[in-house]
């Protein structure tokens, strides 16, 4: 018996039925591949090894009883560190929660241990999530498994980066402006934002409430689908959580893996290409829409007006949610507390700030101050006003849009991976990498991001974005799926196979 | 209106945010903010007053629950990440100033 960790979740999970594996092999096996790459890649805060293989043995059990919670049940699975793991560490990639470990679940976290998958540990991250190449966590950047001297992507490099070098089969995300779609892209691996609503935001401690959404970091397209069935649903906990029937994700991907997509109308967004992006991530996007077109495809050219003012409306409404949001961090109930110097007795304002001088990275004090200027007297119609009427415009653009498309086509991310360093002293040259996933925040549509293969001036993984309508998810899976798999016989086997860093299993 | 931000201004902005910056991250932060803000600054004047404003991507409603007793954490659990608690509370510093 073995435990092959470059086999699909989907493959493990088939392994797994048959009793050519076991969830202990499949756990062990994840968390020996960690102590092994993990020190050069650096995707995880912390490690849950104990529990996982607890968690492991008790899959076991009931698979030997004839019984099993599902398809993933045994499949290990990361988690990034914003999600709150009971009796497990969370951090946020922030030094003011160093140490903490949540006494409750967030949703998502109590379905995957419910689906009787074990958490092997929390994934780095950007602080709160403010990044977009885990350059700005606290603990020290991951590395991109296809060149250990470029980023990830972020903020969910950890995640991404832990399922890139088959660390974990799976990994959970979330995606504020782009976080999950993003280092899917730079790593080569699939990543699938939900329409808004659709999956539990209850226990992620939240970067901006209104853009938010947990999602699934994986090598293929069906296994994002095994994984958002898993987490979808309604949660009481959650106000903003839809109360809807959930789509046959997996249905819709196994539909799109024949590689049949007549009468799909697919609408390649004009505002989403062109100038300024690097021409072998459009040429990897090109050649994938000549795909969906012999796939049986129509393909149309659509315009969305007001894209091209979205990355300034995501960075006045992100910052104005995330000042609020982090109010919470003051050093009274729970995280790091820090006594000002020289100051006698001093009173509960002047910890708060002088924890939150030490406790706060420079990204994150740099959007608490924008936000609180945008929200501030005076200013607010101007900035944060605009941007809510912005908001409204973007999501017209998609209403409009997806009465000609089925779905909306982009390159995910306007260039490859680029190297660590390159870009953290300069926030805007930073904040364009999420030029193509934000509109989908603002509007709460679904997006997912599949390997479009590799840029021929650096070699490195580009993305191609499929959106939907919302609560219309399945159609993502559908185009991803055949896209996957009409790419996967083109290069004969997973592009991750052709990462140079991965050759011979020795990363 | 103004698109830069000077370096009392940010100043300011941090004190109404309630975070101590040191002198060289003010020096920092005030030209980037101001680069960040002239860029974000493009959206004005691109909506006109006949655009409502979108807060959120769902319509939110408020939702409602039965009162009935539930188990929730204990008060242990509760205290458990604080960084100072005595006899079932959380402590903190003073919170009335020396003006009270």
């Amino acid at each position: 018996m073995s435990a092959d960790l470059r086999r699909t979740a989907a493959q493990l999970s088939r392994d797994l039925a048959e009793g050519t594996t076991t969830s202990v092999e499949l756990t062990q096996a994840s968390l020996d591949r960690i102590a092994q790459v993990d020190g050069s890649v650096h995707a995880f805060l912390a490690l849950n090894a104990d529990q996982a293989l607890d968690s492991a043995r008790a899959s076991d059990e009931r698979r030997g009883r004839g019984e099993t919670t599902g398809p993933l049940d045994g499949v290990p699975i990361a988690v990034k560190d914003v999600l709150a793991t009971e009796g497990l560490a969370t951090t946020c990639g922030s030094r003011i929660l160093e140490g903490w470990v949540p006494p409750y679940d967030a949703t998502v976290v109590t379905r995957v241990r419910g689906a009787g998958m074990p958490i092997l540990g929390k994934t780095n991250m950007d602080e709160f999530a403010m990044g977009s190449s885990t350059e700005h966590s606290a603990y020290g950047t991951t590395h991109n498994p296809w060149d250990l001297d470029r980023i990830p992507g972020g903020s969910g490099g950890g995640s991404a980066a832990a399922v890139a070098s088959f660390e974990a089969p799976l990994a959970l995300g979330t995606d504020t402006g782009g976080s999950i779609r993003q280092p899917g892209a730079v790593t080569g691996t699939v990543g699938v934002k939900p329409t808004y609503g659709g999956v539990s935001r209850y226990g992620l401690v939240a970067l901006a409430n209104s853009l938010d959404q947990v999602g699934p970091v994986t090598r293929t397209v069906e296994d994002a689908a095994l994984l958002h069935t898993v987490i979808a649903g309604h949660d009481p906990r959650d106000s903003t959580s839809l109360d809807q029937p959930v789509p046959d994700f997996l249905a819709a991907a196994r539909q799109g893996a024949t590689g049949d997509l007549s009468g799909v109308r697919i609408g390649v967004i004009t505002e989403l290409a062109g100038e300024g992006w690097q021409a072998g991530v459009m040429a990897r996007f090109q050649e994938s829409v000549d795909l969906l077109t012999k796939a049986g495809a129509d393909v149309v050219e659509v315009s969305c007006p007001h894209f091209v003012h979205a990355l300034a409306t995501y960075y006045l409404i992100l910052p104005a949610e995330a000042s609020s949001n982090l109010a919470r961090f003051d050093a009274m109930r729970y995280g790091l507390r820090v006594l000002p110097e020289g100051v006698d007795a001093p009173s509960a304002e002047q910890v708060m700030r002088a924890t939150r001088e030490v406790g706060f990275g420079d990204e994150v004090k740099r959007r608490i101050i924008l936000g609180t200027y945008a929200l501030s007297s005076g200013y607010y119609d101007a900035y944060y006003g605009q941007a809510q009427k912005l908001r409204t415009l973007i999501s017209n653009d998609f209403a409009q849009a997806f009465e000609v498309a089925d779905v909306l086509v982009s390159p995910t991310a306007p260039t490859t991976a680029f190297p660590i360093g390159d870009k953290v002293d300069d926030p805007l040259a930073m904040y364009l990498n999420d030029l193509a996933t934000i509109p989908a925040n603002l509007a709460g549509v679904p997006g997912i991001s599949v390997p479009s293969g590799l840029a021929d001036e650096d070699g490195l993984p580009a993305g191609f974005q499929v959106l939907a309508p919302a609560l219309a998810d399945d159609r993502c899976y559908r185009v991803g799926a055949a896209l996957e798999s009409l790419l996967v016989e083109q290069w004969g086997g997973p592009l991750l196979d052709r990462a140079p860093a991965l050759e011979g299993g020795s990363l | 209106m103004p698109d830069a931000l000077s370096r009392d201004e940010v100043a300011h902005l941090a004190d109404l945010a309630r975070i101590d910056l040191t002198a060289a991250e003010l020096d920092h932060l005030a030209p980037q903010l101001s680069v960040i803000l002239e860029s974000v600054a493009s959206i004005q004047g691109v909506a006109g007053a006949d655009v409502p404003p979108t807060s959120h991507a769902l319509p939110l409603t408020n939702v409602f629950r039965e009162d009935v007793v539930a188990p929730c954490l204990t008060p242990e659990q509760a205290l458990s990440g604080a960084p100072e608690a005595e006899q079932q509370r959380f402590v903190v510093p003073r919170i009335l100033g020396d003006e009270q």
